[in-house]
């Protein structure tokens, strides 16, 4: 155990996190408009030092505030992530927010406030810090659902998501308390000793009702239903950060639940596991096909990725962590890279860019907007040798490793009916008759991360090679052994 | 290394001017197609003069191809008299055509594409005669059938060009079923597929297999060479360019047949059984198309004809076992039926594209050239003194007759009586094309005109191969004394003399093409000059006999009837009933249509009240509990 000071080192990120997000705050409620540059600028700068310090400075595992807080190589792999993609976030919003009214400061800060419940999520030890970071990070989120003050979809989407969000917390804590009244703690890793000498029955049944709360994070089946609203109705930078960022804390945690407190009951949440996986793939995949918006089609397009990514949970083998690890990653990074370019499009456009058949005729004006489109779609929908193959490739090959034949079969045939509307997207773009007649340029901040991203998709294997990515993938992957 | 650069400089050459000829430009790209595949055929020329020598014999290991199990087949290039004697005249007669299309194709668009075309065709015709393997030899034979389907078809806007190409393709394909079994029982008989393991182990094989891998692998040279009952490709053939008749359809790409049985001469010599058949077959051709040629009217087709009935003569000499016969007979027609072709080509050329001989006539004297070009050729083909058809048909007509066997004297008389129908077609199509009055309309014959240089520099040349070619070199192939100088390219089984045996016929059957010849040419002067009325009164007096071979012996008719028909038949009912309905309607279509309709009905669950979605959510809870969780 280490005392206070030393506590507050190790929790040092977190709260120059916190500190920086309530000083901007105030800045922000003095200048208003004036200081949104300011803000952006700062809070990017603040999140990308903290994912570079995570790079930097990551500890082999060491606990703080008597065990409230855990830093290891998965947490710490899980926070450069999610600064890094916050980061990205907050510059990605930045052209959008430059025409928004006067509340556009209160952004970035809702961004820091979030990030900081995933940072903490991710490191949470025991369940009470747990709830308390999964709130953290909820309500911002509830709040950037509705940001789009004067729409009326996004005020309604905002209003669904927290309603349905607040019921998924009341699940999370029933869940917790079952579990605290039949082993006797909340640290989880004290849990799985506690685990084989109390009810089992008592236990599982908390165990469900913990799952179902962090399931509708990551908005799987069948806790899926506010994604599709909530993806449409929310402004696209926001339907961005939602895609990627929250997904990551939530599958981290999600892994850290199912392997340090339960890592006894295998057997039970395997097949919770396989359940909520094989529907979200499943949903995801043939429901996509009759969207015609693209943010409900990207909605439901990330239930069935969610589902690839727990599917190498459902293998119960400590090892395969690594394969949703870079499922995730690629995930992201094609997510970003896809939304960079729609929310270029949505910026450079007068008209309203909502459905698929929108960017019919892209390729004729913006070649490489179509391009880069093409690419992440094809990325989706695990066309080789882009990055989404591997991850599918890997995610197989944990499942395969595993004897789960039939489950990798069912997977390859959902992800080829999956295919279809990633490349409907491609078809549109490239074949159909051109309704815009409009020459899109990027700006420079999203070209940039639209370049960065398409290189990362395009090369991943090269990537994989010269960076020190797989490394930390595996480091983290390590952790919970 | 000549070798290595004669097969693959047309290679290079068809790629050049495939990919990059728009690049290049018109002139450039001619410049290097043509100078890839003269280079060519001046290699082959010197290859050929090294082996009237002396014999000579390389194998040119290029790389492995196929090294798996039993199988090993590797691409390497074999050179020996035969492949000698076939490199000198695919790359020559190659050479002059492809000199030759660059002023018939003038006004073509996509000569591009008909040089490039032209160039792999050469490519794969060489690698057809270098293959030192079965494999490599059915390479080179899919190759020129492949060439041969997009030159035939290379007009492509034409209806009866696409028909055309197709048929030449799919009767192939039979014969092509045909050899590759007999590849598969050689390597089951042999365990190889190398010529040089093959002609060593054959003689431990029993004589049913011999018997059966002959007949297969002759059923492969039926269709290329365009024997009777595959021969329906040819005429329709046609429809392609001329310049491609005359290599692809007179000169090299139908020889390949000849070649094979050539090629393979130890596997046959051992086969009687397949040498009768080989004579009866070819014998029956020379006869059959001969009299089909009679009747005909579009200039091309007589000479196709007479191309399918010449290579039932070179079969005839096969099948007696007088292979060096046939190759001389190959080696000569190759001259002065490309000749014909190509003289027939600047008819047309001059007759602004037209081709029915029935609305020729007196052109001698607006294109004299041509007209002593087409003499040559007509006169070399029909076998007049000192010609080089004199040397080969008459050797093939004496070996037949010297043969002892089985249906050696049914050949005999057949070539004998053919060799009058011949004369009499090819003079009926000098008389009507170039002599009496014209028929031509006034419009047509004021633009005739004597064509281009680069088309009648190579008339020229072929002229003189057609003139000198059989003196030169009849010694080379027909002398008992030089057979040493084909070395075992020419396997002769040892109770086979008829080399020898030839030079001993009697006089009246020496004799007996050249009175042929001539009276057929009396007849022919008699029907197309002196009494014009002759040839309409018989038709209308024998309509059945006219009819008969105007229809070309309902072949076509017949084939259609017993085979295309049907087949379309139960292929129209595959293809609706069975790949329509029950392959796409349970398959793709059926499992699409299925997954759009369960994608619109779950979209409808989502109705958008919060409480449908809440009620989905403790659903899903207690789903998992009771099936995961208390069970």
């Amino acid at each position: 155990m280490v005392d206070l000071f030393e506590s507050l080192i190790i929790i040092a990120p977190e709260l120059i996190l916190a500190i920086t997000a309530m000083s901007l705050l105030m800045i922000g409620s003095f200048y208003q408009k004036k200081s949104i540059n300011l803000i952006n600028t700062l809070s990017f700068l603040t999140l990308l030092i903290l994912s570079f310090n995570e790079l930097i400075f990551n500890n082999i595992q060491i606990f703080a505030f008597n065990g409230f807080f855990i830093e290891d190589k998965l947490s710490s792999f899980a926070k450069f992530i999610i600064f890094l993609t916050s980061a990205l976030s907050i510059i990605m919003s930045a052209n959008w927010l430059r025409n928004y009214d006067k509340t556009a400061f209160e952004f970035p800060i809702l961004i820091l406030f979030s990030t900081l419940g995933m940072a903490l999520m991710v490191s949470a030890n025991d369940l009470v810090s747990l709830y308390l970071a999964i709130e953290l990070q909820s309500l911002p989120l509830y709040v950037l659902a509705t940001f789009n003050r004067n729409d009326s979809f996004s005020s309604e989407s905002g209003v669904k998501y927290f309603i349905l969000g607040a019921l998924s917390s009341g699940l999370l804590l029933y869940g917790s308390s079952l579990i605290y009244g039949f082993t006797g703690t909340i640290f989880l890793n004290e849990i799985s000793q506690l685990t084989l000498s109390s009810n089992q029955l008592g236990i599982t049944f908390g165990l469900a009702f913990l799952l179902a709360g962090i399931v509708f994070k990551i908005s799987a089946v069948p806790f899926h239903m506010w994604a599709p609203d909530v993806y449409q109705g929310a402004a696209t930078p926001v339907t961005s950060f939602f895609a990627s960022v929250p997904k990551m804390a939530a599958i981290i945690i999600l892994i850290r639940i199912l392997y340090v407190p339960f890592d006894n009951f295998i057997s039970s949440w395997s097949q919770i596991i396989i359940f909520v996986s094989f529907s979200s793939i499943l949903l995801g995949s043939v429901v996509a096909i009759w969207q015609k918006n693209i943010k409900r089609l990207i909605a439901y397009s990330s239930i069935a990725h969610m589902g690839f990514a727990t599917l190498a949970l459902s293998t119960g083998n400590k090892s395969d962590i690594e394969s949703i690890l870079v499922y995730m990653i690629i995930y992201i990074v094609a997510n970003i890279g896809f939304f960079s370019c729609l929310i270029n499009i949505q910026n450079k456009t007068e008209k309203n860019i909502n459905n698929i058949s929108d960017l019919a005729g892209l390729s004729v004006n913006n070649p490489s907007l179509a391009i880069s489109i093409a690419l992440y779609m094809f990325s989706f929908a695990g066309i080789p040798p882009l990055a989404g193959f591997f991850a599918k490739y890997y995610v197989f090959i944990s499942l395969i490793n595993e004897g789960l034949i039939f489950l990798a079969t069912f997977a390859l045939i959902a992800s080829v009916i999956g295919a279809f509307y990633y490349i409907r997207f491609v078809k549109v773009m490239f074949f159909d008759e051109v309704a815009n007649t409009k020459k899109i340029t990027f700006s420079r901040s999203l070209g940039l991360i639209n370049s960065i991203c398409f290189i990362f998709i395009l090369g991943f294997i090269f990537v994989q090679s010269v960076t020190p990515l797989a490394n930390m993938i595996s480091n983290a992957t390590l952790a919970l052994n | 290394m000549e070798l290595f650069l004669i097969v693959f400089l047309p290679l290079i050459g068809s790629i050049i001017t495939g990919f990059f000829g728009k690049i290049l430009g018109l002139r450039l790209s001619h410049f290097i197609s043509c100078s890839l595949i003269l280079a060519s055929s001046i290699f082959s020329a010197y290859l050929f003069y090294m082996t009237l020598n002396g014999y000579q014999t390389s194998n040119q290991f290029l790389f492995d191809w196929i090294n798996s199990g039993a199988i090993d087949a590797s691409w390497s290039l074999k050179f020996d008299t035969l492949t000698s004697v076939m490199l000198v005249v695919v790359t020559s007669v190659s050479a002059l055509v492809h000199i030759y299309s660059i002023g018939y194709m003038s006004h073509d668009p996509y000569q591009y594409r008909f040089f490039s075309y032209l160039s792999f065709f050469t490519f794969a015709m060489l690698m057809l005669v270098t293959s030192d393997n079965l494999l490599q030899l059915f390479f080179g034979w899919e190759g020129v059938g492949l060439a041969s389907y997009l030159l035939i078809g290379f007009w492509y806007e034409k209806p009866s060009a696409n028909a055309a190409a197709m048929k030449a393709f799919v009767v192939n394909r039979v014969g092509d079923f045909g050899f590759l079994l007999g590849i598969a029982v050689i390597y089951i008989a042999t365990g190889s597929i190398s010529f040089d393991v093959i002609f060593q182990k054959i003689n431990n094989v029993n004589q049913f297999t011999i018997n059966i891998a002959c007949l297969l692998l002759f059923m492969g040279a039926m269709g290329k060479s365009a024997q009777l009952f595959l021969h329906t490709w040819l005429p329709d053939a046609m429809e392609g360019p001329t310049p491609v008749s005359a290599l692809i359809h007179a000169a090299t790409m139908v020889t390949a047949g000849i070649f094979l049985v050539a090629r393979c001469s130890p596997i046959f010599e051992n086969s009687d059984l397949a040498l009768s058949f080989i004579i009866i077959t070819g014998a029956s051709t020379a006869f059959f198309a001969a009299t089909v040629g009679l009747v005909q009217n579009d200039i091309k087709r007589i000479i196709a004809y007479s191309t399918c009935s010449q290579l039932g003569y070179m079969f005839v000499a096969l099948g007696v076992g007088a292979y060096q016969v046939a190759i001389f007979h190959l080696f000569t027609h190759a001259f002065f039926k490309a000749l014909l072709f190509l003289g027939s080509g600047s008819v047309i050329h001059a007759m602004s594209d037209e081709q029915d001989i029935q609305k020729m006539g007196g052109l001698y004297k607006i294109i004299p050239f041509t007209w002593i070009m087409m003499l040559i050729g007509t006169l070399a083909l029909t076998g007049a003194p000192l010609l080089s058809g004199y040397y080969s048909k008459d050797a093939i007509i004496e070996s037949a007759f010297a043969s002892h066997a089985f249906g050696h004297e049914y050949a005999f008389y057949l070539l004998v009586f053919s060799a009058l129908l011949t004369s009499f077609y090819s003079w009926r199509l000098i008389f009507l094309t170039f002599h009496g009055k014209t028929r031509a309309s006034q419009d047509v014959l004021s633009k005739a005109h004597e064509s281009p240089l680069s088309m009648t520099i190579p008339l020229l040349l072929l002229s003189f191969g057609a003139l000198f070619s059989g003196y030169l070199f009849s010694d080379f192939f027909l002398s008992y004394e030089l057979k040493e100088l084909w070395g075992n390219s020419i396997y002769i089984h040892p109770d086979n003399h008829i080399l020898e045996e030839i030079h001993h016929s009697p006089f009246w059957v020496k004799k007996i093409p050249l009175v042929m010849m001539i009276i057929g040419f009396i007849v022919a002067t008699v029907f197309y000059l002196l009494l014009k009325s002759l040839p309409s009164f018989l038709s209308s007096k024998l309509p059945f006999i006219y009819n008969f071979l105007y229809n070309k012996w309902y072949f076509d008719e017949l084939y259609n009837f017993i085979f295309v028909n049907p087949l379309k038949r139960i292929g129209n009912f595959l293809w609706l009933f069975f790949d329509k309905k029950i392959i796409d309607g349970f398959g793709p279509d059926g499992i699409s249509s299925l997954v759009i309709s369960i994608s619109r009905n779950v979209s409808k669950i989502q109705t958008g009240y919060v409480y449908h979605y809440a009620f989905a959510m403790l659903i899903g809870l207690g789903f998992l509990l009771i099936r995961f969780v208390v069970y």
